[in-house]
């Protein structure tokens, strides 16, 4: 054994005799302690592991021995995570797993160093601004950074400990918002608001929501005070955290959050932003995005379809899932799958939409669709696939993936010899740098 | 879950591909990946379909080509995507096709691998629709090279330090696994089939921009820069006509004829190259010639 390792082992050591306290000498002695240890360590048990064995062994709160980490040193896959924070937000949600309904709550979780998300996968109790010990929780990547997840072996109890509030604040830009992030100060224009009483815990609440934006893009937001934001202002607001709603980044404060309006001339609004596919799709969602890429597919439910008169669901058999046989409603959509070679997404296309590219109404594809079906799917196919077009609208992220609610489409086009000419212009280039 | 891209990729690059990645579990995806690390699961087309053949007796299998200026892909569609089987049976060729599709890759033995295209998709389109993807696939296959070269300048190439660079997650993985597998990655080879097919899209009276090439690439001429006689064609052709039944010739039957004429391998092969550019004839299968 290296002296390294004996170094090593004695500051275990060191860390179980200050959780055991006044039990050493008592219970158990030093060089027991390190023979127990070392024993363990020959078979190959992981240290934390094999200190816990030993605290538990002696009866003391095994979280003790055990350093608590910062949220912010936690890295995006570790197991045995020790943690004290603050609750900020916690939410149920149904979920299906293995067949089985469960209940399981995420939110956010906050200390002196960033805030994460959590997932705790049954109830430990927890409650929105208690301050909690976690012990032997364990984190997973989740888009780009890690989350908390409190399972099985996890330990939650209320903490002796407080912790300080102040938290490093982050400056960014909208587009850098991601779900997840907190204490993030932002500076950006009001682009619309609008007061809505909502029910919390029992008692009624107004909170204030709208988009905000600068030069990199649109995002939500939502305020449980009010701060008298107008539209068209510019505010730099401070320590607000980041959740998201189907991947569209929702910028969250409160009366805890410092907001100061700025003059208006120190922010450029973007109105809409460009995207190449596989960036949006990796972002899961956006405000008024602009893509470009080809049509690959048209997907079954396209066409002209009959709506329930009640509760809008499309009919199966001339009837309704909830509501049995009734009189339906004609509509018309058209739902593809638009693909540019880095990245695809799903495109859905309202009626307005679909009759002006079909450039035919409602009307006139129903007494197609009397006669086919196919007729008016048919129609669809040669119009879209495999053209290349622009799609225009909100980006939203679900269970499929990326889906873009069409606002506005266009073919795009281009002057073929010029772009041959600046792609040989290219090629010249490529091949230069590659030769030299 | 992710849908897998459609990638635009020209046929010659296509079947230069060596390397399948079989996924592990039922619902993993296979890959297959290209020298310039496309890694293609899905697959964008646009070409002129040249040709469809049933190759079953049930009459449930069609094999069919579809080519770009670069080459042939081969296309399988059979009973389990009816529709697809159906529609590309009724399409009259020549035609302009669109095709998306899975790949598929056949290895008969070790290291030698068939690509082809099975396809979810097929419609007939215009000539300017193939044009402008002839346009995408060269944007497409220039980002590539450049991504690779990026990657090779990397004293450890890996994912995340070309990731930073800018370019997709699939791609970047795609160019590591390229560089792993395949050895002196030809790059020039590539540019230069990027160019021939803008070419193409230039009538021949314009004045084409002139690529310059540096003196080491004059030193050493391309085969492109070959040219074969006219008359040796014309042999060449001849002895392919004598040859071919209702399937077309074997490849290797064809060279051995030219043998016997007195024209040598690289020559013969030359010629053929030369005669499918002009479409006198084409490869309905692969080592397969056909005068059209």
């Amino acid at each position: 054994m290296t002296s390294n390792d004996n170094k090593e082992i004695s500051s275990h050591i060191e860390d179980i005799t200050k959780a055991l306290g006044d039990k050493i000498g008592k219970e158990v002695t030093v060089d027991e302690l390190e023979k127990q240890l070392q024993k363990f360590l020959e078979y190959g048990v992981p240290i934390q592991q094999a200190k816990k064995t030993i605290i538990r062994k002696y009866g003391s709160d095994t979280s003790a021995g055990i350093k608590r980490k910062l949220l912010k040193e936690l890295k995006p896959s570790e197991s045995n995570v020790n943690i004290i924070g603050r609750v900020i937000t916690i939410n149920p949600k149904e979920i299906e797993l293995k067949g089985e309904k469960k209940r399981i709550f995420y939110g956010m979780i906050a200390d002196e160093s960033t805030v994460l998300p959590f997932t705790a996968w049954r109830d430990f109790n927890i409650e929105k601004g208690q301050v909690i010990q976690v012990t032997n929780a364990y984190t997973k990547p989740w888009q780009g950074i890690p989350q908390l997840n409190f399972g099985e072996y996890t330990k939650v109890e209320p903490s002796k400990e407080e912790i300080p509030e102040t938290q490093e604040i982050k400056r960014c830009k909208v587009d850098e918002l991601k779900s997840g992030l907190g204490s993030v100060e932002i500076v950006a224009k009001i682009l619309s608001v609008k007061e809505k009483e909502v029910d919390v815990g029992g008692k009624k609440k107004k909170v204030y929501f709208g988009i905000i934006a600068d030069e990199t893009g649109k995002a939500q937001f939502t305020s449980w005070h009010d701060f008298n934001l107008k539209v068209g202002e510019v505010a730099r607001i401070t320590g607000g955290y980041v959740k998201s709603w189907r991947g569209i980044p929702q910028l969250t404060f409160d009366e805890k959050c410092k907001v100061e309006k700025v003059s208006s001339k120190e922010i450029k609004e973007v109105n809409i932003k460009k995207y190449r596919l596989w960036e949006l799709v990796e972002k899961g969602g956006a405000l008024d995005v602009e893509v470009e890429g080809n049509v690959i597919e048209i997907k079954d439910g396209s066409g002209v379809i009959v709506r329930c008169p009640q509760c809008n669901r499309v009919l199966f058999d001339g009837k309704c899932k909830i509501h049995g046989s009734v009189k339906g409603i004609y509509d018309l959509r058209a739902k593809i799958v638009l693909d540019d070679g880095t990245g695809a997404v799903n495109v859905i296309i309202n009626r307005a939409l679909t009759e002006k590219i079909l450039d035919k109404n409602l009307d006139e594809l129903k007494k197609l669709y009397d006669e086919s079906e196919d007729k008016v799917n048919d129609l669809i196919r040669d119009t879209l696939l495999a053209k290349k077009i622009k799609v225009v609208g909100n980006a939203l992220r679900n269970g499929f993936g990326t889906t873009i609610l069409a606002r506005k489409i266009d073919k795009v086009e281009i002057d073929i010899k010029e772009e041959t000419k600046r792609l040989l212009q290219e090629v010249r280039e490529v091949s230069t740098s590659y030769e030299t | 879950m992710r849908r897998e891209i459609a990638w635009r990729v020209f046929a010659d690059e296509y079947n230069d591909v060596t390397l399948e990645v079989k996924g592990g579990g039922e619902k993993e995806p296979s890959y297959v990946i290209t020298p310039l690390g496309a890694k293609i699961n899905r697959v964008f087309i646009v070409g002129v379909l040249t040709d469809i053949e049933n190759i079953s007796e049930e009459g449930e299998m069609l094999r069919a080509h579809v080519s770009d200026p670069t080459g042939v892909f081969t296309i399988y569609s059979g009973k389990y995507q009816p529709d697809v089987t159906k529609k590309l049976s009724e399409i009259d060729t020549p035609a302009f096709v669109a095709i998306t599709g899975k790949s598929r890759a056949f290895e008969p033995e070790k290291g030698v691998i068939y690509v082809s295209v099975r396809p979810e998709n097929v419609c007939e389109v215009d000539e300017k629709t193939r044009n402008f993807h002839i346009l995408e696939t060269c944007k497409h296959t220039l980002e590539r090279i450049e991504a690779m070269q990026e990657a090779l300048k990397l004293s450890q190439p890996n994912v995340y330090d070309l990731q930073k660079l800018g370019y997709h997650k699939e791609l970047c993985e795609g160019i590591i696994n390229a560089i792993k597998h395949y050895r002196n990655i030809d790059l020039q080879r590539y540019i230069d089939l990027t160019s021939e097919a803008l070419n193409y899209l230039i009538p021949l009276e314009e004045e084409l921009p002139v690529i310059e090439k540096t003196e080491m690439i004059e030193e050493t001429p391309t085969v492109n820069e070959k040219t074969v006689p006219d008359e040796i064609e014309n042999m060449v052709l001849e002895i392919i006509k004598d040859l071919e039944s209702e399937n077309g010739a074997p490849w290797d039957m064809i060279i051995e004829k030219c043998n016997e004429a007195g024209i040598d391998k690289d020559l013969a092969e030359e010629a053929l190259v030369s005669l499918m550019d002009k479409g006198i004839v084409f490869e309905p299968s692969l080592g397969v010639i056909k005068t059209t």
